[in-house]
């Protein structure tokens, strides 16, 4: 890994822990969520697809609100300059990326602890598919709002656009995700289950981190 | 008349021709104008 | 791409594809004499088209006028008539194919001659079981899928061809041919949802392949959405849009081959089968030879009829930015 990389997410995380203000908007968002599902269905029992859809749809648009900062918040601090001149691009890409999934992981992590908490329903049968295709998920959402927050630092109307930008992409993944989570928390040996849906999601994450990574410097150089 | 209401696909087959040359003569319409356009813009 | 713009071709495309429109929608839909036994006793049709050969011409004994006449699968039954003119009238001759209504008594085992249709039809289409004329549907529906799919496949080879050689020209047609794609994928999804009405009962129930198109719809509708959000120059404008163009073209596969296959469908092929959407093996749905080759015609004009749209849109495009500057 570049030195220049490494800089970057040591730069970011020094940010972050200074601040909080990535990761406190995103837990409250994702409290807000699960006290929104949770108050709206009291009582009941919710069946595993639903809770596939919540956990992903609460995972999907957090992601959303702390990733799409990882560009704008350098545009609009003006900084995005200083690192044209210092850093390659490759570099940046991957220190920003992995920054993001450090992010979209911790995410996750918070977001399965909460759900455990909130929802008695949400037993996970088979954790470590369970925790395979999570980190698969996320690491396909770290990887498209990588790029895509690095395009709509350049659009009008940024904060709105990137779930928009960024939802139809996601869409396969989301799908099988989803669909991967269900069994989980459905079937104890799951693997027979989830294995086309793992398959979706390992070449998905596959290609578009790799077009991300050879499109990004197109996007970032002037 | 009377042939056409008995076999009622042939009105679904002409409405849809009908349909189709109108999209055909629509952009056949484009083309012409833009066909112009181009030629005015090479003569400048 | 200059001779999608003569006329001689364009007036050969409109001849062509109106020839085609006619054919798709004119062609009688024939079932045999298995189908209309079964259609019968179903109570779902009490007669059904039969594209029928005369055997011998009509003769009068076992207490009433019949012929003698083979379906099109070789089958050869005794058909009663309800006189000799019925069939002279219509200009049937012994061994000319005819299309008719048959219908089929069960208490006397016998068939009936129906209404003569068509006499020596140039072209019928097998009845599918289930579907019968709603089948026609694959001639519109399927070759606009196909082509939406080639039309976003040539958006963004050429983005792909403006990022390495940045010629304005690439990125014009870029976006002039996902603009025709999403066109039509909007066909294609309004052809098969009325569809979906009269075959499956509702508009629209989320099957997979109705999410991959609704998904699709929404990629390319987000594409011109950030091209008009974009506030720098043209070259970067155009330079931000096609890696978007080819970003979101990683998932247009995986929405349109691997999705649809995987999930549980309505659609052929879903469910984890081996069967696409059209099925040249004999099982489990074997495609007709007539309503396949009639199909791949339809594709090949409807892509024509596509590089026509991309070709203008583009050139429009390119006014615009003359006109601009």
């Amino acid at each position: 890994m570049p030195s220049t990389a490494t800089a970057l997410l040591r730069k970011d995380f020094t940010i972050e822990f200074r601040t909080r203000f990535g990761v406190s908007a995103v837990v409250m968002f994702l409290l807000v969520t699960v006290a929104v599902i949770a108050f709206s269905t009291p009582g009941e029992q919710l069946s595993s697809s639903i809770l596939s859809a919540f956990f992903w749809i609460a995972l999907f648009f957090g992601g959303m609100t702390g990733l799409a900062r990882s560009f704008i918040a350098e545009e609009e601090r003006g900084t995005a300059f200083l690192l044209r001149v210092y850093a390659p691009s490759d570099s940046i890409f991957i220190g920003k990326f992995l920054f993001n999934l450090a992010m979209m992981l911790s995410l996750a992590l918070v977001s399965v602890l909460a759900f455990l908490f909130f929802f008695r329903d949400f037993a996970v049968k088979d954790w470590p598919m369970f925790l395979l295709q999570l980190v698969l998920g996320a690491t396909g959402i770290a990887s498209v709002s990588t790029i895509l927050s690095a395009i709509i630092g350049r659009a009008v109307q940024k904060g709105a656009l990137l779930p928009v930008l960024a939802l139809p992409v996601l869409m396969p993944l989301v799908i099988a995700t989803t669909d991967a989570t269900r069994i989980t928390l459905e079937v104890a040996n799951s693997w027979d289950g989830i294995r086309e849906n793992i398959l979706i999601l390992l070449s998905f994450d596959v290609a578009i981190t790799l077009v991300s990574y050879v499109l990004f410097d197109v996007i970032w150089k002037d | 008349m009377e042939f056409l209401e008995q076999h009622p696909l042939y009105v679904v087959a002409i409405i849809g021709s009908v349909v189709w040359l109108g999209i055909f003569f629509f952009m056949l319409g484009i083309e012409r104008r833009v066909k112009k356009l181009e030629r005015t813009k090479a003569r400048l | 791409m200059k001779i999608i713009r003569s006329y001689p071709f364009l007036f050969f495309l409109a001849a062509a594809m109106t020839v085609a429109v006619y054919f798709s929608l004119a062609t009688p839909v024939v079932g045999n004499f298995g189908d209309v036994v079964t259609f019968k006793m179903n109570g779902t049709a009490n007669s059904i088209p039969v594209l029928l050969k005369l055997d011998r011409s009509a003769f009068d004994t076992l207490g009433g006028p019949h012929i003698i006449a083979t379906d099109r699968y070789g089958t050869r039954q005794v058909v009663r008539i309800a006189s000799k003119s019925q069939i002279e009238e219509a200009g049937v001759k012994p061994g000319s194919s005819f299309v008719a209504q048959v219908e089929y008594i069960p208490a006397e085992r016998t068939y009936v001659l129906g209404p003569i249709e068509r006499v020596d039809p140039v072209m019928t289409f097998d009845f599918i079981p289930g579907l019968g004329e709603l089948g026609r549907n694959m001639l519109f529906h399927v070759p606009m899928s196909m082509t939406a799919f080639l039309a976003f496949l040539i958006g963004t080879i050429y983005s792909i061809l403006y990022l390495i050689k940045k010629r304005p020209g690439y990125d014009r047609s870029a976006r002039a041919a996902s603009a025709a794609g999403l066109l039509f994928t909007l066909l294609a999804t309004i052809t098969g949802s009325i569809w979906a009405r009269f075959s499956w009962g509702t508009f629209w129930n989320w099957d997979p392949r109705e999410v991959s198109i609704f998904v699709l719809l929404l990629i390319y509708v987000a594409y011109f959405i950030l091209r008009s959000l974009l506030e720098e120059s043209e070259e970067k404008k155009a330079r931000i849009a096609a890696v978007y163009n080819i970003v979101a073209f990683v998932s247009v596969p995986f929405l349109m081959f691997v999705i649809p296959r995987i999930k549980q469908s309505l659609h052929p092929g879903g469910g984890g089968g081996e069967a696409p959407i059209i099925n040249t093996s004999s099982t489990p749905v074997h495609t007709d030879p007539a309503l396949l080759n009639m199909h791949w015609i339809m594709v090949l004009l409807f892509v024509l009829l596509f590089l026509w749209m991309k070709d203008l849109f583009a050139r429009v495009l390119a006014m615009e930015e003359t006109t601009e500057n």
